[in-house]
């Protein structure tokens, strides 16, 4: 199975005004995602997964090392062609409903009039907002808002799906229809790249996992792999680490 | 392609749906009505100062407020973090930029349409635009350049000057010297200009000219103008420059280029052709003039927001918008401090360091403010193809330009 993912030594230090380093986000990170993987970056709040995902959208520019989507450079049409991402909060146009919303990604991501127009009842339909489908996203709740932006991820029937904390803001049922979603969506050969703060649900979707700590990688592997719980795993993993800081600290 | 015009739709959809198109139009309607009531108090030519206020205001609210739109269009969605949805999709960078910018201005377009069709309403309508004609003279830099030369030759003074100035100043002031050049037409005789490009079919002519008053009596000029067979009057006329319509048709003598002025004084008459001469030739209706100015006001315009969304795809909002009115000012106001042109020798350093700098602002504004669309209406001109070619190409270049550096800066701006 090839790779559609690979993230190769890389690095990314952010600086100030006069260039000076503020924070390495990331060091010397090294991963790869297979074809038809569901594949979860793990990791405590700053611990550079959403620098990591922005190097994998090609929003930023790593300092040293390769990122690859599909053996391809990020930044290339190609490979974002190929690529839907779910962001952390919804940023949606407010004024543009539903509808308009999905048919605006499609025609992004250049898809023809009645192909977008289809898709997007199909997508409607498949995220429960088809009665909603002509109603201003600015006035839907945030789960609602969710749906939509997981639909708009989707419209252009991409091949690797990155989603940032997919089932954040949603009930516990949405969340379990978000859960079927991807498995779904896999078992039609797309691979998932995704972050969690919420253990339990990356367990009972990922098929491996890496933990990030402060901008290093501590641990990968199948879920399998890792112990009876990702979660005792995770803080053991992460706690040491804090439990360092905080010594190193009161040193 | 596709993406092009769905980023155009959005935006649009956006002016529409804030209302902020409405709010515009009902401004615009506002102002002409309001100003227009106003102005009717007043003496002079309410055709002149509708132009001048109620249209000039217009389009420049709509450079300073669509130029700001523009430079919030990127950073806006970048603080709002929507850029990157964007972003992300395959469609080229600066396309993104390009197709804000063609929308943005597609709707100015359509606000300064508007504005124009409610003054041909209050004082377009049957209301008729010229062309004019200047006469022909040798250019004025190669004529200054050749006379530059000759005198640093065989002047000593001149040279002795030349040396403690800068040469592209003393080229400016020959120049100056040629363009201000008159000459004199003596008691009972005739001279004549040769006048280019006037068509075939043109029949409704008319001359504007100034005559220089060296003895202090004024309305001391009498004389014809002839121009193919049109010959008009002048006698003693009020002000200093002043119309006179070529509407006496003599038959036989229907071709020529040449504009001749007799002297009917008994003093010498003296004028700068090269300034103050023009043949003016009946073109075409008030609303076809404004359908031309209209497209080199959308240029005018699409160099503003061009520029307005390449400075929000590399600063944050405020900063963008607080350049873009620094850009409008600067075209404003630098060129008459260029053209009022003080001596440099008579400068200290940080003076000449300011004119420096204000003529370094004029180079960089003149793509928008060579272009005067509405002084040229005011004034009952035609707005010449020509210009609107300059505008169109101006304004592609620009548009081209700052969109391909907006979606280069706007990968960069992403690492912040």
């Amino acid at each position: 199975m090839s790779n559609v993912i690979e993230v190769e030594s890389v690095s990314k230090t952010f600086r100030d005004f006069w260039f000076r380093p503020t924070v390495k986000a990331v060091d010397q990170l090294s991963f790869s995602v297979a074809e038809g993987e569901v594949f979860g970056l793990l990791g405590p709040n700053g611990s550079g997964k959403s620098t990591t995902i922005k190097m994998l959208l090609g929003l930023l520019n790593p300092d040293s090392g390769n990122v690859k989507l599909f053996g391809k450079s990020p930044k290339t049409l190609a490979a974002r062609s190929d690529l839907g991402y779910l962001p952390e909060l919804s940023y949606l146009h407010p004024f543009l409903t539903a509808k308009e919303t999905l048919h605006y990604y499609g025609g992004l991501c250049g898809l023809d009039s009645k192909t977008s127009r289809q898709r997007t009842r199909e997508l409607l339909e498949m995220v429960g907002l088809a009665d909603v489908a002509n109603r201003a996203v600015g006035g839907f709740s945030k789960g609602m808002a969710r749906r939509v932006a997981f639909a708009s991820a989707l419209i252009g029937k991409p091949r690797l799906l990155v989603l940032d904390e997919p089932t954040s803001g949603l009930d516990p049922v949405s969340t379990n229809e978000v859960k079927t979603l991807v498995k779904e969506l896999v078992k039609g050969g797309m691979t998932v790249l995704m972050t969690s703060h919420l253990l339990g649900d990356t367990e009972d979707i990922c098929d491996r996992v890496v933990i990030l700590n402060c901008g290093v990688k501590v641990a990968e592997g199948a879920i399998g792999e890792l112990g009876s719980s990702l979660s005792d795993f995770f803080l053991a993993k992460v706690g040491e680490g804090r439990k360092f800081e905080m010594a190193e600290f009161l040193k | 392609m596709r993406a092009f015009f769905q980023i155009i739709k959005l935006e649009l959809l956006s002016a529409l749906r804030s209302k902020t198109m409405l709010i515009f139009a009902v401004a615009v309607s506002l102002w002409m009505t309001l100003g227009r009531n106003i102005l009717k108090g007043t003496e002079s030519n309410m055709y002149q100062l509708s132009v001048r206020y109620l249209l000039g205001i217009a389009f420049s609210v709509v450079l300073v407020s669509l130029g700001s739109a523009a430079a919030g269009a990127l950073s806006s969605d970048r603080a709002a973090k929507r850029l990157q949805l964007t972003m992300i999709r395959p469609v080229p960078h600066f396309v993104i930029a390009m197709a804000r910018s063609l929308a943005i201005t597609l709707y100015g377009s359509l606000i300064i349409a508007f504005s124009l069709l409610m003054l041909w309403a209050f004082e377009g309508r049957g209301r008729m635009c010229d062309r004019v004609f200047s006469p022909v003279f040798e250019d004025a830099r190669r004529v200054a350049e050749e006379g530059y030369d000759r005198l640093y030759e065989t002047n000593a003074k001149f040279r002795e000057w030349a040396d403690q100035n800068d040469r592209e100043f003393c080229l400016k002031y020959l120049e100056d010297d040629i363009l201000n050049e008159y000459v004199t037409v003596d008691p009972g005789k005739s001279m004549s200009w040769e006048i280019r490009d006037v068509p075939d079919d043109a029949e409704d002519f008319g001359v504007r000219v100034r005559f220089i008053d060296f003895f202090g009596r004024p309305g001391s000029v009498a004389g014809k103008f002839t121009f193919r067979g049109f010959s008009g009057s002048v006698d003693n006329p009020v002000r200093s420059q002043f119309y006179v319509p070529l509407n006496v048709r003599s038959s036989g003598s229907s071709g020529g280029s040449a504009l001749e002025f007799h002297n009917n004084t008994d003093i010498p008459l003296s004028l700068q052709p090269r300034k103050d001469l023009h043949l003016l030739a009946r073109s075409d209706s008030f609303a076809w003039n404004a359908f031309r100015a209209w497209l080199v006001m959308t240029a005018v315009l699409l160099i503003v927001v061009s520029a307005g969304v390449f400075f929000g795809a590399c600063l944050g909002r405020g900063v963008a918008v607080f350049s873009v009115i620094s850009l409008l000012i600067v075209m404003v106001v630098s060129p008459a401090t260029v053209e009022d042109y003080p001596d440099p020798m008579s400068l200290n350093t940080v003076s000449r360091l300011g004119l420096k700098a204000s003529e370094f602002s004029a180079w960089v504004t003149s793509p928008v403010g060579r272009f005067s669309p509405v002084s040229t209406l005011e004034a009952e001109e035609r707005v010449e193809w020509s210009e609107i070619g300059d505008a169109a190409m101006a304004g592609v270049f620009y548009l081209v330009l700052f969109s391909f550096l907006s979606g280069l800066t706007m990968s960069r701006k992403q690492d912040d």
